[in-house]
């Protein structure tokens, strides 16, 4: 039986909470007259906790009383053609983030910004020229107001491309 | 003394660097404004890392100008398109649409900005009225008033959550939980890390802020396909010019209008977690009450856009009332600006005023001499603007994600902040999907260190707890954080009997703390109390049956 989001979402937080204050117990005890590391965060989940699980038994609830929430969208082909650019922004920027440490900044950025715009602009070779000086007009300034405005000293990788 | 401040800040605000750095700070929140769906918060955070290198008075002073600009611009859009391009405008295209569809764009504008920049000024002056005595106020906090403080807000940002309280509540508390993660401040000993050493430093608050705020912006945008390649706003601007003269005449001839509005967007903005969303709305909600024709509201006249202009830019001024005497955040936009000061190393508190006049006063002239920038900005900027908004989104998005990636690193040189950017970013796209408000989690995560110090040194000076309840000023926040808890059900269930004792219940309450304060201030309970009993006995009189 297909459910709704808030039954789902409401089930992952109250095995969440509960997890986090099972975690809670392996915490070391309060050193000196210090209220303790523990305290605090059980706090917060305990206050929690309740509203977690209202959420997930009202919508719970609606699931058995109504039947499932209709479907924003009819097969995976259209929701993979609403979402893919979004997928490929966070991909992409995954792939920046992971390949900054050794490919250094100039060298992930152009590829972020180039492949960014490739993935969500206009089709067509006709507009990559423009992209590439998109791209490398966009990365000289935030290397000039970066690097040599600020003295931030940006990744410079380890293969040397910086 | 406040002369003598005031003249030493004048020197420092009035050197040339800084009043350039205005200028590019109004101009950066104006074209942010300007485009719909790209807040004011976002145009905070994309400053930001341009102040690193700044003394924190040229910082502050520039996220003075995007501040002001931001709240200005968002009536461009509304205006021109009927799109508000923040949420602290939606109330102005109710008539500055129809009004600018009339054939009148100009005047509509014209209305606008300069109600925006006599709104600012009020807040402006009452900012600088009221900030040095609350802080003097917030002199007398001990942790247990800052934490019942903290709660409040908390609950104030749930109950506003529009979507849904309850999300709005799991979201803050998350907020509060997060800012747990890593390290504790107190006994440095790590929480929730799951083995995984570079969690033990926690998650800086801005790459989460970022994280959460922007990417959730960026990827609603970019969603459906092909939309990817249209711009945010298609108007043209050719033809419209504004008309300053007629506008400042209309505006004047309603002084009781602008100063109304002006004040209940400075209120507004001085409650801890509310802003100008709902400050434009409530006034102009006020003045169409007020109003002799109030049938003509929403036809295009330049009453409601009055009230709805001077009152987000009031609000500004009353963030900044909250931020700097008490160090707490009125909204999002101005929890970046305490994020900016704090990297500056510069801690809003009570005695902020008292140790930093000259950096104070210095933001309060920043903050008038950015009204007078926007107005000039406004006045040949326009176009401008316009053009910068024609950018497709696909542009605006990988440069606004790639500045923001290199932002965050600059703040600590490490790429776990940008991990963290990332990680967040995947949280608050999901949340927005799914109808979590963004607002409440952002505020809980910078208000958690907050709350866990004052909880701890409330405990550590003295673990009993009823202390809370005991203190006037604790036990005034925390009656007031039960009714803000109860004020939606209220709202919501109007025609059931047991809310008709909900107002007056409550003003008995908020009276207590006053009973127990020591002095003439509990003449200000008896008020409350007279009132709480007034509004009983008119209830038990209306539902008397009339003698027959």
């Amino acid at each position: 039986m297909r459910v709704r989001a808030d039954t789902v979402i409401g089930a992952l937080l109250v095995i969440f909470v509960a997890t986090l204050f099972a975690v809670s117990f392996g915490l070391p005890p309060a050193p000196y007259e210090t209220m303790g590391p523990a305290l605090f965060p059980r706090f917060i989940l305990v206050a929690v906790f309740p509203m977690c699980l209202v959420l997930f038994v009202k919508s719970a609830v609606r699931d058995f009383r109504e039947g499932p929430a209709e479907r924003e969208f009819g097969s995976f082909a259209e929701w993979f053609d609403n979402y893919r650019n979004v997928l490929a922004v966070y991909l992409l920027f995954f792939m920046f983030a992971w390949a900054l440490p050794w490919a250094g900044y100039l060298a992930s950025g152009f590829f972020f910004l180039l492949l960014a715009q490739l993935a969500l602009g206009p089709k067509g070779w006709g507009k990559v020229p423009q992209f590439l000086a998109v791209t490398t007009g966009i990365l000289a300034l935030l290397y000039f107001i970066f690097r040599v405005v600020l003295l931030v000293l940006l990744p410079e990788g380890e293969i040397g491309l910086m | 003394m406040i002369l003598e401040n005031l003249s030493l800040a004048f020197a420092a605000v009035f050197e040339v660097k800084t009043v350039l750095l205005i200028f590019a700070g109004t101009f950066a929140g104006i074209v942010a404004g300007a485009i719909p769906g790209f807040t004011i918060a976002m145009a905070v955070i994309l400053t930001l890392p341009f102040t690193f290198g700044m003394t924190p008075l040229q910082g502050s002073a520039t996220m003075m100008g995007v501040f002001v600009g931001g709240y200005s611009g968002g009536l461009i859009s509304g205006t021109l398109l009927g799109i508000p391009g923040t949420p602290s405008s939606v109330a102005t295209t109710f008539d500055g649409f129809p009004m600018a569809r009339q054939g009148k764009p100009g005047l509509a504008l014209g209305v606008g900005i300069w109600s925006s920049f006599f709104g600012g000024l009020i807040g402006a002056v009452l900012l600088v009225l009221f900030a040095p005595p609350i802080a003097l106020f917030g002199l007398k906090f001990g942790p247990w008033e800052f934490f019942a403080l903290i709660a409040f807000a908390l609950t104030i940002i749930a109950s506003l959550s529009s979507e849904s309280m309850l999300k709005g509540g799991i979201a803050g508390l998350m907020g509060l939980l997060i800012a747990t993660i890593g390290d504790d401040d107190i006994t440095a000993i790590s929480r929730f890390d799951f083995g995984f050493d570079a969690i033990k430093q926690g998650f800086g608050f801005l790459p989460v802020l970022i994280g959460l705020f922007a990417f959730a912006q960026l990827m609603s945008d970019i969603e459906g396909g092909e939309k990817a390649q249209a711009s945010l706003m298609d108007v043209d601007a050719r033809g419209v010019s504004v008309e300053h003269g007629s506008a400042i005449r209309i505006i004047l001839s309603q002084p009781v209008n602008l100063i109304r509005s002006a004040c209940i967007g400075v209120f507004v903005g001085a409650l801890p977690a509310a802003g100008g969303s709902i400050s434009n709305i409530l006034s102009y909600d006020q003045a169409k009450k007020a109003s002799r024709h109030p049938e003509k509201f929403g036809t295009g006249i330049p009453d409601g856009i009055i009230a709805s202009e001077s009152a987000n830019n009031g609000t500004a001024g009353g963030a900044l009332i909250t931020m700097i005497a008490l160090g707490i955040p009125g909204d999002i936009s101005v929890a970046v600006m305490l994020g900016a000061l704090l990297i500056h190393n510069v801690v809003p508190s009570p005695t902020f005023i008292s140790e930093e006049p000259v950096l104070v006063y210095g933001i309060f002239v920043a903050f008038f001499l950015a009204h007078f920038v926007m107005i000039a900005l406004q006045a040949v900027g326009m176009r401008v603007f316009l053009k910068v908004a024609h950018l497709p989104k696909y542009l605006l998005t990988s440069t606004v994600l790639i500045f923001c990636a290199t932002g965050v690193f600059a703040l600590h040189n490490i790429t776990y902040d940008i991990w963290t950017l990332f990680w967040f970013g995947v949280l608050g796209y999901l949340m927005k999907k799914f109808g979590f408000p963004l607002a409440p989690m952002i505020l809980g995560v910078i208000l958690g260190d907050l709350a866990e110090v004052n909880l701890n040194r409330a405990y550590m000076s003295d673990p009993n707890p009823l202390l809370f309840f005991t203190r006037p000023i604790s036990l005034f926040f925390v009656i007031l954080a039960v009714v803000s808890l109860i004020f939606p059900f209220w709202q919501r269930a109007r025609h059931q009997p047991w809310t008709a004792i909900f107002l007056p219940v409550s003003a008995i309450a908020v009276s207590i703390p006053f009973w127990i304060s020591p002095g003439i201030i509990k003449l200000a309970g008896l008020a409350f109390a007279v009132v709480g009993v007034y509004l009983i006995f008119k209830h038990f009189r209306n539902e008397m049956p009339a003698p027959s």
